[in-house]
């Protein structure tokens, strides 16, 4: 965006009020623009103002050790690096498609239910494993609130399949993270996102036909580190036309704290 | 900062003892119940550690980016819970024509922004409140009130700056 259509934006962005999209795109923009990074910084300044001058309410005693305890401890443990996460991720999406569940998968439709339901268990194992990596490995008990996972299954008459995980963290950066199978080379490129109840819709990526293998097979993941993913509840994915191939239900809870 | 990127406690402590107030006040009156204001207090906190690193003194005020911190978080919390009442027009109503004695110098801040705030007119104020606090969008706002959306965004960033002049005028000695 251009600096002019961008200050349109600038009163709301300073008051808190753009919507998700609207507010990363003016985000984009600050990030190599000084003119514009120093006339939204004034607006945010003169909002907060606002806030300033409210009746103050006073916090209970208790308050400050808890807060302080809290930064305290977070800050103690061992600097979580993001690309060993989602290089985790990966990993074990890697070790669950060499399981061979995936191509079960993309053609359960034509197979036994007897089939389907094996490659659903073996799915269910694979994913077992695969919060056990990241538990091990990256989230200490207690600070992975929440990991949502489901099965990503076609919608109509399309083809492909998948899995779909949602890693909701207290202290670190959340997660998202889907393996796809079976796609067509033909629909690409194919864009997965979150999707909330009310029908907001998040960006995890977009999977290009150069990064589908031979199966139509990819794996995506995205840390976030300013979105909080608690509210999202569907993990949809569109091919190049926009209509959704591909949809899970990630919004049953599956506590994996102090797993 | 240095200390807070740390965890150091007496930085913390010491951020804490000059922004808790205003945080919390924010989380009370934007989220309306103690546990909610407490809540997001703690989590402000932790996203300013979080974030610690990512904070330029030469682009902005300390205060302006913790609240803004704050405000983000409780808007967002606001659109995302449903049953939560949009608050009232707090702002009109609650500044005091005048401070009380008793109120010390962590409020001075307090005193400036109400100052500053003076140079708006009621609606001026109003209107920025519904977007600030109420969490309105401008779009929202012009289909309610039935102007265009370009002249609600017009008289906000006028409003604005018109805050940001008062207050470069209440802080000069």
């Amino acid at each position: 965006m251009t600096c002019l259509a961008v200050r349109d934006r600038f009163p709301e962005y300073a008051l808190g009020t753009l919507i998700r999209e609207e507010r990363a795109e003016v985000e984009r923009h600050l990030a190599f623009c000084a003119a514009c990074r120093k006339e939204t910084s004034e607006l945010q300044g003169a909002a907060s103002v606002l806030a300033f001058a409210l009746r103050p309410a006073e916090p209970e005693g208790q308050l400050e050790p808890r807060v302080v305890e809290a930064v305290a401890s977070v800050a103690a443990r061992p600097p979580r690096r993001t690309r060993s996460v989602v290089a985790a991720v990966l990993a074990a999406a890697l070790a669950v498609a060499g399981l061979g569940w995936g191509a079960i998968m993309a053609g359960r439709a034509e197979r036994s239910d007897a089939e389907a339901r094996t490659a659903e268990r073996l799915m269910q194992d694979a994913f077992r494993r695969f919060e056990a990596v990241l538990v091990g490995r990256d989230y200490a008990p207690g600070t992975l609130a929440d990991a949502r996972r489901g099965t990503l299954v076609p919608t109509g008459d399309r083809e492909g399949a998948g899995v779909a995980m949602v890693l909701v963290s207290r202290q670190f950066d959340d997660v998202a993270f889907a393996f796809v199978t079976g796609l067509p080379r033909k629909g690409a490129p194919y864009r997965v996102a979150l999707v909330a109840g009310d029908g907001e819709r998040l960006a995890v990526g977009t999977i290009r036909e150069r990064g589908l293998d031979q199966a139509g097979s990819a794996e995506i993941a995205r840390d976030f580190s300013d979105e909080e993913l608690g509210r999202f509840s569907r993990v949809v994915v569109s091919n190049s036309s926009g209509r959704v191939v591909l949809a899970a239900d990630v919004g049953a809870h599956s506590r994996a704290a102090g797993a | 900062m240095e200390g807070l990127l740390v965890g150091n406690e007496e930085a913390v402590r010491s951020l804490y003892a000059r922004f808790s107030r205003p945080v919390y006040t924010m989380g009370y009156r934007l989220l309306g119940s103690a546990e909610a204001a407490e809540e997001l207090t703690q989590d402000v906190f932790l996203t300013a550690w979080r974030k610690a690193a990512r904070f330029d003194s030469s682009r902005g005020r300390l205060s302006t980016w913790l609240m803004t911190i704050a405000h983000n978080l409780a808007v967002d919390r606001l659109r995302r819970e449903t049953g939560v009442t949009r608050p009232t027009l707090v702002l009109v109503d609650e500044v005091p024509e005048s401070m009380s004695d008793d109120e010390e110098e962590p409020l001075m801040e307090r005193d400036v922004a109400i100052r500053a705030l003076e140079s708006l007119t009621d609606a001026e104020k109003r209107l920025l409140a519904r977007a600030y606090f109420g969490g309105l969008t401008a779009r929202e706002i012009a289909e309610s009130d039935g102007i265009p959306l370009g002249t609600v965004k017009t008289r906000l960033r006028a409003a604005l700056i018109k805050v940001r002049r008062a207050n470069m005028d209440k802080e000069r000695p």
